[in-house]
């Protein structure tokens, strides 16, 4: 339901006058909030964790915190670009956390990738449509130490911008240039037999 | 100046755009880059291949969120925040405090060793019969007793005698530091050969009686550790000082 407030609808203010009023406990601004970065937000964390059910709990988590802590916003940063540094932060807690769970994943992605150290591997149009691209790229993004892997979502999957990527970690954009070009050898170097496994390098 | 190759991997790390043609040239006949360039070629057909893998709809609804919300409200926890921190420390204070109150005196052994052995030396300083003085009418220096505890070792005067009572032996050690030595001392001090005490302990038997082969250890001689320059306030005991002691001078002993 629109909230009618000096003719504008919650619907038509940004996200600084959400915020504002959010901070005065209005929740349908923080409703408004949510169905705007629910998805996008959603989005990113799928990405990270692979997993829906996961995925939702930290995207609930997200928004909890962030409209717990509004105060602790300073708008020095956009709001979104905040509540993606949360996001951030819970998916490296809960990779520390569930260091079983990753092994439990890494066996599973292992039996999934078994083939491809079969002698007769399959033919390389048959993996393409398989689609084992994602596979193989998160066996090797699996690999990378949490904040390489961050960044290699955010940056070449996300496709967000050095700046932004530079104001959720609290860094310089020459800094971030820097470790997304570390991350991405990094990444190469875990690629690289997993993609001669498939056939697509020699 | 950097070579082909450096400058190759560097055009593909930094995403600058398209290929310069040296470098292409360069590409077509090094193998190395070539191999560069394909894997990072596959790198971006991964990226591509997950970028277009599709995310399922997120399934939280905002109520979930403003149910959790609402739920801290009902509890009180910020009345309970800030009093754990205090109470916990004032409490592990109050249980170390009254620990080290009571262990001493409740410990068995030392309870035991009080009533057991008699108190060590002292001038009786509150004593309202002593009128001891750091020094003597004509202004030099007394010396310190030696102590006497019960388990500290005494010439061996030649026979075994019962020890005195501390309270006794604590007067009269304090007036042997006005008068001359008691008799009992100076029998002990006339019994020990010069340069070859005998010790035993206090109310210890004789071990020469026991083992006839017995030899007690000889005491080493006492070599001054300040060198030449040190200077070293004579002392001996029962007796005052002959040489004028300054504020500068300290008697430094150990037992």
């Amino acid at each position: 339901m629109d909230d009618l407030l000096g003719g504008y609808t919650t619907h038509t203010l940004n996200d600084e006058q959400l915020v504002t009023r959010a901070r005065e406990g209005d929740t349908e601004a923080m409703e408004e909030l949510f169905q705007r970065y629910r998805q996008p937000l959603f989005r990113i964390v799928y990405r990270s964790v692979r997993n829906q059910d996961e995925a939702e709990d930290i995207v609930q988590d997200v928004f909890l915190k962030a409209f717990e802590r509004l105060h602790l916003f300073k708008e020095r940063s956009q709001f979104s670009t905040w509540l993606i540094r949360i996001a951030m932060n819970l998916c490296t807690d809960r990779a520390r956390q569930s260091q079983r769970r990753q092994a439990l994943l890494q066996r599973e992605a292992d039996h999934k990738l078994a083939w491809m150290t079969h002698p007769h591997p399959p033919d390389p149009e048959e993996v393409v449509q398989q689609n084992v691209f994602h596979e193989v790229f998160y066996k090797a993004l699996n690999q990378l130490p949490e904040p390489q892997r961050q960044l290699i979502l955010m940056r070449d999957i996300e496709q967000m911008e050095y700046e932004q990527i530079a104001e959720i970690l609290k860094t310089t954009v020459g800094g971030v240039k820097l470790r997304v070009m570390r991350a991405r050898r990094a990444l190469k170097i875990q690629l690289e037999p997993l993609l001669r496994a498939i056939g697509e390098i020699e | 100046m950097k070579n082909p190759c450096e400058q190759f991997v560097e055009w593909l790390e930094t995403e600058s755009g398209e290929l310069p043609p040296s470098l292409r040239a360069h590409l077509d006949r090094c193998v190395h880059c070539q191999h560069e360039y394909a894997l990072h070629s596959a790198y971006q057909k991964a990226v591509q291949a997950v970028r277009s893998e599709p995310v399922p709809a997120t399934q939280v609804q905002w109520s979930q969120i403003a149910q959790r919300l609402k739920a801290p409200q009902a509890r009180p926890r910020w009345a309970w925040r800030g009093v754990w921190a205090p109470a916990l420390a004032f409490g592990a204070m109050a249980g170390l405090g009254i620990l080290f109150w009571l262990t001493p005196r409740n410990h068995p052994e030392l309870a035991r060793l009080e009533q057991t052995n008699p108190k060590p030396f002292s001038v009786g300083t509150t004593s309202t019969q002593s009128t001891d003085t750091p020094l003597s009418s004509d202004g030099s220096v007394l010396p310190m007793p030696p102590p006497t505890y019960s388990d500290s070792v005494v010439p061996f005067s030649g026979s075994v005698e019962e020890p005195a009572e501390p309270s006794q032996r604590a007067t009269t050690s304090t007036r042997e530091l006005k008068s001359e030595p008691s008799p009992h001392r100076r029998e002990m001090a006339m019994a020990s050969p010069e340069g070859a005490t005998s010790f035993a302990r206090n109310g210890a038997p004789d071990l020469r009686n026991i083992n006839p082969t017995f030899q007690p250890l000889e005491m080493e001689p006492i070599v001054p550790q300040g060198g030449e320059n040190a200077d070293y306030l004579s002392v001996n005991y029962n007796e005052a000082s002959q040489t004028e002691a300054t504020p500068s001078d300290a008697i430094i002993c150990s037992f």
